[in-house]
């Protein structure tokens, strides 16, 4: 009884100190970003928005954060479609080639990105999409696909065969069961794929510092130029914007589906 | 409703043999069920005629119209799955209605077979439930609605019973019955529950390692069960060694057991001298004037009866005697052998 207690509390404890080594740095950024001061510095000295103001004021921060946007929302919509027909098709298929078509799927996720991404500039160049929008836009269909995937096949592993089986007996074709019975079932899965694949490429550095268009900078590009020259708040002010559109996505799919059932 | 009939069915996965030649004319709105241990190929066979797995030779041909080129949809069987397989997304009137739906019928007259089909099962108050909200019972109940709704050539049970608790599943039975008599509808059941299976079908078919060992009434293959397997699987059984003393009719012999000589039915034409399996079910035998000298070796109480063991010779057979009676363990009994319940079996051990 009392080892018990004392595991529990040493438990408690240790998951304590990882959460704290886990958000004070976001306390820390948000904290900054509202500092009346003119260096980057914790603790903030003095409250102030102006650090805000500047960010939006700035350009290539608003063009920054607009493409950021726009990537990140093509990915999400591409990634959902692509790797729920993956998931499907990968169900279809016999034990000894679902193995494998899985391996492939998640090679990205198990090779460094940047390794990825360099690969990926030689081939786009090849293929005359060296540095374009397009490009940037395969680089990061390409890294978060397998988030996706894997939280698309988990949800449809839970879906009982006979449930097809059902469908099919009750005269329902293989477009009708998908459409009726599968999609509805992993729809938590695919929301909670688009959701992770919304973060990451909100978030992406490597891939897109290399297939990154000419002055077409993403927000965490836009803020590694910016820290290279300049030191001021405006930098956590950028920050703190990125974390508020993740939380936005993550309140978004609480909303639509309820977190406890996208997981 | 429809005619099905099977012919040389086989299906092996990976080499290990499923089904090994099934053999089955089922008549048109007849209940017909598969029974057998696990493994004997019984779910196999009911997959197959579904659809949901190729076998590897055979032919299936309803109405005489064969139907191995079909898909599941395209098969027109109403299944009834073990874990009721309802879509737990769809409450019980969508989950009814789907298969209505994907023949395209009509809205409104979806809405008029389903709360026809609901009442039946007696759900109609529960049609805008999820399936999770309704209780082990009813889901197979929506299920049975979901099958029979679509008015399909056949029904097809996979133990749809195993999953209930035992008062349930006799309920059910009644009500499967019922609605398979009224709607006049072909029925291929599988189970391993032989009282399910007697209770409920017209024809019995007893199958052993992928094959069918028996087809018959239920009062055939429990009364006049061709092996020792069937017997054994059709009910409580003991078996005497015996050999025929000669035959008193048709069909009717005169044996000597270990326990003195008694008159039992058997396949017609067996020589005198020749040894056989005495199959005698315990309802068979009573303490009587003349029969078999037992000697009672144990007893336990259950209720409506008392299951004795008793001692013949080197031999143990097992029969019900009425609560009040009163014998104790070692006493010397006479047992007559109701003549019509035993049975002559091929002794599979003898020569």
């Amino acid at each position: 009884m009392k080892a018990r207690l004392i595991l529990g509390l040493a438990a408690g404890a240790g998951l304590g100190i990882l959460y704290a080594f886990l958000l004070a740095p976001l306390v820390v950024v948000v904290l900054a970003s509202l500092s009346g001061g003119e260096v980057l510095a914790f603790p903030p000295t003095g409250f102030s928005l102006k650090w805000f103001a500047k960010f939006f004021g700035h350009e290539s921060f608003r063009n920054a954060l607009w493409l950021s946007l726009q990537v990140a929302v093509t990915s999400t919509v591409v990634v959902a479609v692509v790797a729920t027909m993956a998931a499907l098709f990968q169900r279809g298929l016999s034990r000894n080639l679902a193995g494998p078509f899985r391996t492939l799927l998640l090679m990205p996720l198990l090779m460094p990105e940047i390794l990825t991404a360099i690969g990926l500039l030689f081939f786009l160049y090849q293929i005359g999409l060296g540095n374009t929008y397009l490009g940037l836009q395969i680089g990061h269909v390409v890294i978060t696909l397998p988030f996706a995937f894997l939280s698309i096949t988990s949800a449809l592993d839970q879906v009982d065969p006979a449930l097809e089986e059902a469908s099919a007996s009750l005269g329902a074709g293989y477009g009708r069961t998908t459409l009726k019975v599968m999609l509805p079932l992993i729809k938590p899965g695919i929301i909670t794929g688009g959701l992770f694949t919304f973060i990451v490429s909100f978030d992406m550095f490597a891939m897109s510092f290399l297939l990154k268009t000419v002055g077409g900078n993403t927000l965490p590009l836009a803020l590694f130029d910016y820290l290279k020259y300049d030191f001021d708040p405006t930098a956590a002010a950028a920050a703190t914007v990125s974390i508020l559109f993740a939380l936005a996505v993550v309140a978004l799919v609480e909303k639509l589906v309820g977190l406890r059932r996208a997981f | 409703m429809a005619q099905i009939e099977i012919a040389g069915l086989r299906k092996a996965y990976n080499g290990a043999v499923a089904i090994d030649g099934v053999d089955l004319n089922v008549a048109s709105g007849s209940f017909v069920t598969l029974l057998g241990p696990s493994g004997c190929g019984k779910t196999t066979t009911l997959r197959c005629l579904a659809g949901f797995i190729t076998p590897d030779a055979g032919a299936i041909r309803v109405e005489g119209r064969d139907i191995m080129g079909l898909g599941p949809e395209g098969r027109d069987f109403g299944v009834v799955f073990q874990n009721y397989a309802l879509f737990p997304h769809l409450s019980v009137f969508d989950n009814v209605a789907y298969g209505l739906q994907a023949r395209r019928v009509p809205k409104a007259e979806i809405a008029a077979r389903v709360a026809e089909v609901l009442g039946l099962v007696q759900l109609g108050h529960l049609k805008d439930r999820l399936p999770r909200a309704l209780s082990g019972g009813q889901q197979q109940r929506v299920a049975l609605a979901r099958a029979l709704v679509i008015r399909p050539q056949a029904l097809l049970l996979d133990e749809p019973l195993a999953n209930l608790d035992a008062k349930l599943r006799f309920e059910m039975r009644w009500l499967i019955r019922e609605l398979q008599r009224k709607a006049g509808i072909t029925a291929l059941y599988v189970t391993h529950d032989q009282a399910e299976a007697m209770a409920l079908s017209d024809q019995v078919a007893v199958m052993k390692q992928g094959r069918i060992a028996q087809l018959g009434s239920p009062r055939d293959i429990y009364q006049r069960p061709r092996e020792r397997y069937v017997a054994e699987f059709t009910g409580e059984a003991s078996y005497l060694k015996a050999r025929i003393a000669e035959a008193v009719g048709n069909g009717r012999y005169r044996v000597a057991t270990a326990g003195g000589e008694v008159i039992a039915n058997g396949p017609a034409g067996l020589a005198a001298g020749s040894r056989h399996l005495l199959l005698l079910r315990p309802e068979a035998l009573q303490p009587g004037a003349a029969g078999l000298r037992a000697t009672l070796q144990g007893r336990f109480f259950v209720g409506s009866a008392q299951h004795c063991e008793m001692r013949i010779g080197d031999e143990v057979i097992k029969l019900y005697l009425p609560p009040q009676a009163e014998l104790g363990e070692g006493a010397a009994v006479t047992l007559a052998v109701d003549q019509d319940a035993a049975w002559l079996l091929p002794d599979e051990a003898a020569p």
